[in-house]
């Protein structure tokens, strides 16, 4: 039987989940054409987007790819970064 | 420092791995409420979609940084007017909020928010509406609109969706009396995170917060409009952002020259088979509503 | 000089309650408890009680904010009865489940339908796999002191569940006895304050309760619930010890046997109707017929062990049950008895059903309930239907 340290239904230690293996393409913010506006960060479901010294990066531990920073980017700086591409 | 940078500043409580929907703009809502309520916050999340993707944790893990629970579907209003009245009690002031969705505030858990609200009991309850039971393969709930598919409001030959309205629960919740209720929208980023902060400011009764979140797999739309689509419900004044304070109510987006309905509803399948009298009816409940709004809020 | 007050049964639980200092206490009147809350919220009115009241909007919620409060921290304290605890269903299974020593006393009362708002145990003993100690008394006295006891019981460490008083409505809940009224110190000095650390809901040590849990967890948690049951065994007889060394009043744990030394026809009764049938006991003693009964008082955790070794040397044995099980037409209690006994198959044992929706169960009742046992006895008749004990004057 499964034991835990406890009596009842509890949980203490963090629970991690590895949603960037969701991804299919990783989003990128083009450093050159951000504004930083910050509406990435606002607007991205899992807060994978972090400010870094005043500028936005994407942390893809965690970004499921969902796309919602590409088409919220009201700079359009933000893209899928394609297979091709990343090579 | 812009909106950006200060919720940057603030720490997420929640786990940074949850398994919400690709795109979900209910997994933002909550992850954003959190940041702004802080550390200092015992929160419920009721069964429904926050609760289905282990935000409350999984066998003997937690999801999230601060305590949180699951109440019944039913109960999360009172089981949060224990913990507060007991936390009173002993003079420790601890933010104690409820972060349920629609089916859990307005259908099965409408009785025990109704009694608390009534009671003047100081919790923090924000209602995240997606129009239905989503985490089960979206079924109806009082929060679904005229006309939208769901999995138990088939479209077939004898029926075409849900036959009634939406229950307008901020109004309803506002005719508490509660000392704060205001509607959101996570396209709203700013204006929603300032109501936050008001809720959590209030210390005198019940704070309520309805967000109009929209669901990606339920309504059938691609993960990246998820921004867009709640943003098109508030500009077609489907989804109105007001707010009722100290007994006042106030237009927080006066949209005064909506988008054609059709626009908004055209945007997802949910809404595919609707009848142009569908849309007339829909569109009149929508201005009746938005009359009698501004009526409110000038008075 | 012994306190001694006139008292009803809900006045003598709202005072054992008080005396037990709950943090919160929530409770929805329904009849035959309401007295009870009226008696705790003038209490509150004239200051001489200092627990936080919530007035909630059904026992769903009275249960739901006590489940909320237990978690926090608090000890709390509700009462409810029938149809009430048929609403709270969902947040009591929880409650034990959690683990929340909560204590709430239970006025029993039929289930409708019919329409009835008179006594019978049929919404406790209902939902006995619920997960909670149950404990049925039978006077005023014993009501009070055991809901002092509650609490000490469902806090114990080994134990951390929650529990139920459960007392007839109108028999005891309206009828007042003289009860002696212990004073607070004494209380104080039986009674230590619970500090919770299992489950806690606190943001200065976070957790998650109830985390979505698969099924080699849960089974793991039940295990856990049966051994803290079993543990309650021990420690209800250590807490009725204690309690009777300091207060002078004995309730013989789990089981209370009368004049069982020798018996061979024997009377198991629950609640309020035992003292009926102590006098019949005591009558058919009179006539030189070996006979007695034993008292269930503790029904979850069940006194298996006990009721064995008492019954051991019956030669025929009646339960009385003011209660029904649908399908086995017994009372629940019979099925209790004959589970406990499974090892004595040749003592005729016979199910009485009686005393329904109020129904007065008289001494003259269980005159026949005993003369039915001698003779189940005496002619060793093992298959016996249900003996519906029905009062026949009036009507």
């Amino acid at each position: 039987m499964t034991k835990t340290d406890f009596i009842c239904a509890v949980g203490k230690e963090l629970n991690i989940i590895d949603t960037g293996s969701w991804q299919v393409y990783p989003p990128v913010i083009q450093q050159d054409k951000c504004k930083k506006c910050g509406m990435c960060l606002l607007y991205c479901p899992t807060n994978s987007v972090k400010l870094i010294d005043g500028s936005y990066y994407i942390k893809l531990d965690f970004c499921k790819g969902c796309g919602v920073c590409i088409n919220e980017c009201p700079a359009k700086a933000i893209k899928f970064i394609k297979e091709d591409e990343q090579k | 420092m812009s909106i950006a940078e200060k919720i940057a500043s603030y720490e997420d409580m929640v786990g940074p791995g949850i398994t919400a929907c690709l795109g979900c703009n209910v997994e933002l809502s909550m992850r954003t409420a959190l940041q702004v309520l802080g550390h200092n916050t015992i929160v419920a999340i009721p069964p429904g979609c926050m609760g289905g993707v282990q935000s409350v944790g999984w066998a003997d893990k937690t999801g999230m940084k601060i305590p949180v629970f699951f109440p019944l579907l039913d109960n999360t209003a009172s089981m949060l007017t224990g913990i507060k009245k007991y936390y009173e009690r002993i003079g420790r002031d601890v933010n104690a909020v409820a972060f349920a969705g629609d089916g859990a505030t307005l259908d099965a858990g409408f009785q025990a928010l109704s009694g608390a609200a009534e009671r003047g009991d100081n919790i923090i309850y924000i209602c995240y509406d997606n129009e239905g039971y989503m985490n089960t393969g979206f079924q109806r709930s009082s929060s679904t609109s005229l006309g939208s598919w769901t999995s138990t409001t088939p479209v077939g030959e004898k029926s075409k969706g849900k036959s009634s309205h939406k229950k307008d629960m901020p109004l309803i919740m506002a005719a508490h009396g509660i000392p704060y209720m205001a509607t959101a929208s996570p396209a709203y980023m700013p204006d929603l995170i300032k109501k936050l902060e008001k809720a959590k400011n209030v210390k005198n009764g019940l704070a309520y917060i309805h967000i109009y979140n929209s669901c990606s797999t339920g309504w059938g739309y691609d993960s990246e409009k998820s921004i867009e689509i709640v943003r098109k419900g508030v500009q077609s004044r489907f989804m109105p952002i007001y707010e009722f304070e100290n007994g006042k109510y106030k237009l927080n987006i006066d949209v005064k020259n909506p988008i054609p309905l059709k626009d908004y509803l055209s945007s997802m399948k949910k809404y595919k088979h609707v009848s142009e009298e569908q849309i007339a009816e829909l569109q009149e409940f929508i201005n009746e509503k938005w009359d009698n709004l501004k009526k409110l809020c000038a008075e | 000089m012994k306190n001694i007050k006139v008292l009803d049964g809900n006045h003598a639980a709202a005072i054992g309650a008080i005396l037990s200092k709950p943090d919160v206490v929530a409770a929805y009147p329904i009849t035959p408890q309401t007295p009870l809350v009226q008696h705790f919220s003038q209490y509150v009115a004239d200051g001489v009680m200092n627990s936080t009241i919530v007035e909630p909007e059904s026992e769903h919620s009275a249960m739901s904010v006590l489940t909320g409060a237990s978690l926090a921290g608090a000890r709390t304290f509700t009462a409810t009865s029938s149809q009430g605890l048929a609403l709270m269903y969902e947040p009591y299974f929880r409650a034990s489940t959690m683990r929340l020593p909560i204590v709430m006393n239970i006025v029993n009362r039929e289930m409708i339908s019919p329409q009835s708002v008179w006594g019978g145990p049929q919404d406790s003993l209902t939902v006995r796999d619920a997960g909670w100690i149950q404990i049925y008394v039978e006077d005023n006295q014993e009501i009070l002191d055991m809901t002092i006891q509650a609490f000490k019981i469902a806090e114990n460490k080994d134990v951390l569940l929650p529990i139920n008083i459960c007392y007839d409505g109108f028999y005891l809940s309206h009828m007042t006895e003289g009860v002696e009224v212990p004073l607070q110190e004494e209380v104080n000095g039986f009674l230590p304050p619970y500090k919770p650390t299992h489950v806690k809901l606190d943001p200065e040590t976070p957790m998650a309760v109830d985390p979505l849990t698969p099924g080699n967890y849960l089974q793991y948690y039940r295990e856990l619930h049966m051994q803290a049951m079993d543990n309650a065994k021990k420690i209800i007889k250590e807490v009725n010890d204690e309690f009777a060394e300091k207060f002078g009043r004995d309730y013989f744990g789990l089981v209370e046997p009368y004049r069982m030394e020798d018996a061979e026809y024997v009377l198991v009764t629950l609640g309020s109707l035992t003292g009926a049938a102590r006098i019949a006991v005591d009558m058919a003693r009179e006539k030189g017929i070996k006979c007695g009964l034993i008292k269930i008082r503790s029904l979850r955790p069940f006194p298996k062990d006990e009721v064995r070794e008492l019954l051991k040397k019956a030669k025929a044995i009646g339960v009385i049950d003011r209660n029904v099980s649908f399908g086995w037409h017994t009372g629940i209690i019979y099925q209790e008895i004959k589970s406990a006994i499974s090892n004595l198959d040749a003592v005729p044992t016979v199910p009485f059903i009686g005393g329904l929706g109020g129904e007065d169960l008289t001494t003259d009742l269980m005159v026949e309930a005993l003369d039915c046992v001698i003779k189940a006895g005496e002619n060793k008749q093992i298959d016996n239907e249900a003996h519906w004990l029905i009062n026949r004057k009036g009507r």
